[in-house]
């Protein structure tokens, strides 16, 4: 039984998917979109409400001044905005913080209303399927998908219970099987009464199941991201980084058949932590970015060996760096990490370092600032290099970019 | 699959009690029909405002999926009931109330809105089949899509949508032009000749000159001369319109240069929107209203049993929430329709309270207005005033104490005069219950004996459909909207009354007289004539009729009022905040002072909260270019908007002639450091820097807007224009 608004809503649902196709570049740009983190459950875009303009007022002014006049004069200079009620305030009290659309009665005859409504107007949430998602993705940034490579295979092995045989574990007792037999000899004997079904199993009529080795070829990813966290970061800076790590986690996902993850932090040294502390870790030691390197090759070494794993480390850091370090760093790129990984990304963020000045942005290198002494090593090093990929990542909006430098090459 | 909730058979039996309830308290109302929907089905109504069809619109669409968000997801907003005004009106209530929010419900809507709908004269504008209307609207739409195509039809239909609020919503109330009689200009010859002082007779003809100057003639002959070229003009189509209009839709649908479907479409939002406007218009007054008769009938009346108290108070406290900033119409309104009562039933109002000033005589006015009206019948210092005045005394001293007929615990000033008229009336009052008496204990005697034959015990509530069915056999007689235990009720609480007075007589009470100070006699003499009590709900019965949102608040939102309950104006800053460390948008008080709050309360109703605009010129430089005034009351326009707006309404006005808009845009002073105010001990700060106003025209001429300055404009902020 379907309602006439249905319809509405469909229609509603259609146009405002396809603005979403329209526009998913510059939602990527605003990081508005909630990926899962665990994967498997849908996307989630939050859009905002579709309105119909009409003339209304625009927001009030707010007021501009602070001192305050004396206690008969009303406060502040600009218009009266509405109206309230309280018996025990006076003239300057702070009532509470502004509620986007907090005013709004509703339409229609009697409706009643419970607490206020979210910020910035009211938002449908759109939810995609992955995909989808990925789908538009691929579309968007021109993303080739990622061609792995044939050795590395992993046979997965997986046993299966599929087999029967006479003899086992009372555990993997196939019940069914078992009874079945029984009523084959029963009948065979003439003991089974149809009307009376009563059927009792012996030693000789039960069956177990075995296991049976499956080996399925997988071909796994593991991405490990590894951060500067010896100066702070802002909030922005902060998102930027968490949503550029969601999107290379959902991208790999969708490309391997699994996918595992590592996180680095690293002053002075380098320490393993898991994914919550990766964001919210701030040190204050010195810089020494080979740590972190050396840290990556002391986990690839224990626990994912390379020839069995896509390996794709992801570097954040302004590329400020301990004097000596890069040559190190160099050494250890181009012996030791390029020739077993499937592709070094690094992205350039803003740290703030509060004893060292702010990096100068305007040195007409693309995004890439003086003092950020690591990338423009990179670059003078490897801008041939295919297996090297580095961008830019001080905003949100350039998030989409970093996104198409990393994976456009299909690596 | 879903099948419809059925309206449950428990509930009808209520509806029948609730319905007698209200016809007793002297409620006009029509049938009400409930429909039982689930939750989600109740957003989908809202989107809909309450009509079961309206013309497919993905706005529609929109709203249903954000209220069903808001609603069934988040828990943030319940909609308890929806009623709309058609005939009979049609009621939804949610399936998953409990029993006793579903009693509110009904004496909410199915009582207080219905009789609302039924009485008050701004919804006799409101056609009672709206819904058939709507129906019919959503077909035509549907019919000109498939003949012209769906994308154009849908396209225009929502370049109307942007106007819809340009309408006028005074326009059946007020003659906005003055009704020309042609036929009258046109037989009238000869020309106006300008009008001459006439000369008394003793004064010589050489003053002629002086009391009528040729110049001054000159400049009337002239002015006349502009008047009848401007009718001609008129006429000839070259001023259009001659005044102002408000009514923009119906302008642009008589002048504006469209296909006949499109001016179809716009003739139909036009319409739809004159049907919405009017509950927009009195949401105040009905939703206090539906608030206060609501809890009459579940407190007040007892139809809310014990267990249902405290549920049916905590849902009341929390429709009737005060936010920190902002109004909520069912407590402002159910505020003021309380005081009305309390003003009426006491006698607070006329000139002879107005203008009263004197402490002595408001803090006992109780006193004072029943002192008034025995001097006025008795004569002041006479022993029969005497011998009153220490019957009420006494009588509100003896209620107090719990030996009279009204409760002691909730026996307070606001009773006294209610309580003096009652023992003035008592023995009317006896007369007219004894006179029901016989009638009800009958049919009391009949709902036993069918309860008893049906096995039902005797609190069930299918009694309440036997009395409705014996008054309805009885030609609905008024008498039989009372029941047995109610009139015995009324009955004792009279026996009590008198039994009082007579203990009273026979001196067995202590006699108490209350102090009467000199005042009140000089007071009382200069307004003769009786005070008038007990009116209070008489006096809401006749405001309910008469009344909109912003004729109830000139009329009933008083300086005492605002005082009582506290209300301010409100207004928004920006502070630091010490937590977050960041500059916060915040309300904070700005005023009590009782103008400034009454002028804030009007401007956020007038006009339904929507900016005023108006159509000046629709020949403009003789082009036929459209302008538009937006008449500013120290609010500006939101700029966002514009550019769009002003482009649907190029597009509407089909000529592909420009189309202007004037308006005023507020400039406002910048913010000053912290150091600016400083100022040595006893050097005052400057006068606060008032903000300018540059008025602007925006034009729009099919490919791109311009804006440009005309000028600084002189307009005194806030001004109110309540028409």
């Amino acid at each position: 039984m379907s309602r006439r608004i249905q319809q509405d809503e469909h229609e509603f649902l259609d146009i405002v998917r396809r603005k979403l196709r329209k526009d998913l570049l510059s939602f990527l740009r605003q990081g508005q979109i909630i990926l899962p983190t665990g994967g498997g459950k849908g996307i989630i875009v939050p859009l905002p409400e579709i309105h119909i303009p009409r003339f209304s007022f625009a927001p009030p002014p707010k007021d501009v001044e602070d001192s305050e006049r004396g206690e008969d004069e009303p406060s502040g200079t600009g218009p009266d905005i509405g109206i309230g009620q309280d018996t025990g305030k006076k003239p300057g009290d702070i009532l509470g913080p502004v509620e986007d659309d907090g005013e709004g009665e509703g339409q229609g005859e009697g409706k009643d209303k419970g607490a206020g409504r979210g910020r910035g107007g009211d938002t449908i949430n759109i939810e995609l399927s992955e995909e989808e998602f990925m789908e538009l993705l691929a579309e968007i940034l021109e993303l080739p998908r990622i061609k792995p490579k044939g050795s590395k295979l992993i046979v997965s092995e997986e046993k299966r219970y599929t087999d029967i045989r006479t003899v086992g574990p009372e555990s993997l007792l196939h019940k069914r099987r078992t009874i079945k037999e029984a009523m084959k000899r029963q009948i065979s004997e003439g003991t089974y009464d149809p009307n009376d079904p009563v059927l009792i199993p012996v030693r000789g009529d039960k069956r177990y199941r075995i296991p049976r080795i499956v080996t399925k070829p997988k071909n796994n990813a593991l991405v490990v991201y590894m951060m500067d966290v010896s100066g702070s970061m802002g909030e922005e800076e902060r998102r930027v980084v968490r949503f550029t790590c969601s999107l290379i986690s959902f991208w790999l996902r969708a490309n391997y058949d699994g996918l595992a993850e590592e996180w680095i932090v690293h002053d002075d040294g380098a320490d393993r932590v898991s994914r919550e502390d990766f964001f919210r870790t701030h040190r204050g030691g010195g810089t020494t970015i080979s740590s972190a390197h050396e840290k990556l090759l002391q986990i690839i070494d224990e626990e994912y060996p390379a020839p069995e794993w896509n390996i794709y480390p992801v570097y954040f850091s302004d590329g400020f760096n301990w004097g000596g370090d890069d040559d190190i760093c160099l050494k250890l790129l181009s012996e030791k990490i390029l020739p077993i990984v499937n592709q070094y990304s690094y992205g350039e963020v803003r740290v703030e370092r509060p004893w060292w000045p702010a990096p100068d942005t305007t040195s007409g290198v693309v995004g890439f600032s003086p003092s950020g002494s690591y990338g423009l090593m990179l670059l003078d090093n490897f801008s041939e290099e295919e297996l090297v990929a580095t961008a830019s990542l001080h905003t949100m909006d350039e998030v989409p970019e970093a996104i198409k430098v990393f994976f456009g090459k299909g690596r | 699959m879903q099948i419809r909730p059925k309206f449950p058979t428990e509930l009808k039996y209520w509806k029948y009690e609730i319905e007698r309830i209200g016809r007793r308290l002297g409620l006009k109302f029509s049938p009400t029909i409930y429909e039982m929907v689930t939750s989600e089905e109740m957003s989908e109504i809202v989107a809909y405002h309450g009509y079961p069809v309206r013309y497919h619109h993905w706005s529609h669409g929109q709203e249903s999926l954000k209220l069903k968000k808001l609603t069934t997801r988040f828990g943030l907003m319940t909609f308890f009931e929806l009623i709309i005004p058609t005939l009979p009106c049609y009621a939804y209530l949610l399936a998953t109330n409990t029993l006793a929010a579903q009693k509110m419900v009904m004496a909410h809507a199915g009582l207080g809105h219905n009789d609302f709908f039924e009485n008050n004269v701004w919804f006799r504008a409101v056609p009672r089949n709206l819904h058939t209307s709507f129906g019919v609207h959503a077909e035509t739409i549907d019919r000109f899509r498939a003949e012209f195509g769906r994308d154009r039809v849908d396209a225009f239909l929502e370049t109307c949508l942007s106007l819809d609020n340009c309408i006028d919503i005074l326009g059946s109330a007020i003659a906005r032009l003055p009704k020309r009689d042609r036929k009258s200009e046109r037989t009238r010859k000869s020309r106006r000749q300008p009008q001459r002082i006439p000369r008394k007779e003793e004064l010589p003809s050489y003053m002629e000159d002086v009391l009528n100057p040729p110049e001054w003639l000159e400049k009337q002959r002239k002015k006349i001369e502009e008047e009848e070229q401007r009718e001609v003009d008129i006429r000839r189509g070259l001023i259009l319109p001659e005044a102002p209009v408000r009514d923009v839709l119906g302008f642009l649908i008589e002048h504006s240069s469209l296909e006949p479907w499109q001016r179809e479409i716009l003739r139909i939002v036009r319409d739809e929107s004159y049907a919405m406007y009017v509950g927009a218009q009195t949401k105040i007054m009905n939703e206090g209203w539906a608030a206060y008769w609501e809890s009459e009938v579940m407190a007040g009346e007892g139809v809310a049993i014990d267990s249902e108290a405290g549920p049916f108070a905590r849902h009341h406290a929390g429709v009737l929430r005060q936010k920190p900033a902002g109004i909520n119409p069912y407590r402002l309104g159910s505020e003021l329709w309380d005081d009305l009562v309390f003003r009426w039933d006491t006698g607070r109002h006329g000139s002879i309270f107005e203008d009263c000033h004197e402490a002595e005589i408001l803090n006992r006015w109780d006193e004072f207005v029943v002192y008034k009206n025995l001097c006025d019948r008795y004569g002041a210092s006479t022993p029969a005033f005497t011998e009153a005045w220490a019957l009420f005394c006494t009588l509100i001293h003896e209620t107090d104490e719990g030996r009279g007929a009204y409760p002691a615990a909730f026996f307070n000033s606001r009773q006294w005069i209610l309580e003096w008229r009652a023992l003035e009336r008592a023995e009317v009052e006896q007369d007219l219950f004894r006179s029901h008496l016989t009638k009800v204990a009958l049919a009391e005697q009949e709902i036993a004996e069918r309860l008893e034959s049906g096995g039902l015990s005797t609190d069930d509530p299918k009694r309440f459909k036997f009395r409705f069915d014996i008054a309805k056999h009885n030609d609905m007689d008024p008498d039989l909207d009372w029941t047995l235990e109610e009139v015995e009720q009324q009955l004792r609480r009279i026996e009590i009354l008198l039994s009082f007075r007579e203990r009273f007589r026979e001196g067995k009470c202590p006699k108490v007289i209350n102090p009467i100070p000199q005042f009140w006699h000089a007071w009382s003499e200069r307004y003769p004539g009786a005070v008038e009590v007990g009116k209070g709900r008489e006096k809401m019965f006749e405001v309910r009729e008469t009344h909109n949102d912003t004729a109830f608040i000139q009329d009933f939102f008083t300086p005492e009022f605002c005082e009582k309950r506290g209300y301010f104006t409100i207004a928004t800053r920006q502070v630091f905040d010490e937590h977050t460390w960041e500059e916060v948008d915040v309300y904070v008080v700005r005023s009590r002072a009782f103008q400034r709050v009454k002028t804030a309360l009007l401007l956020m109703i007038n006009n339904l909260g929507q900016p005023k605009i108006e159509i000046v010129n629709a020949n403009l430089e003789n082009n036929r270019e459209l302008l538009l005034q937006h008449l500013h009351d120290g609010r500006d326009l939101n700029a966002d908007d514009i550019p769009e707006i002003l482009r649907r309404l190029w597009l509407v006005w089909g000529r592909k002639k420009r189309v202007h808009l004037d308006t005023i845009e507020t400039e406002y002073p910048k913010r000053k450091p912290y150091w600016w105010y400083w100022r040595p001990q006893g050097v005052p700060l400057p006068p606060p820097e008032l903000p300018i106003l540059h008025s602007v025209r925006y034009t729009f001429n099919g490919r791109a807007l311009e804006k440009k300055e005309t000028g600084i404009a002189v307009a005194p902020r806030q001004l109110l224009f309540l028409f």
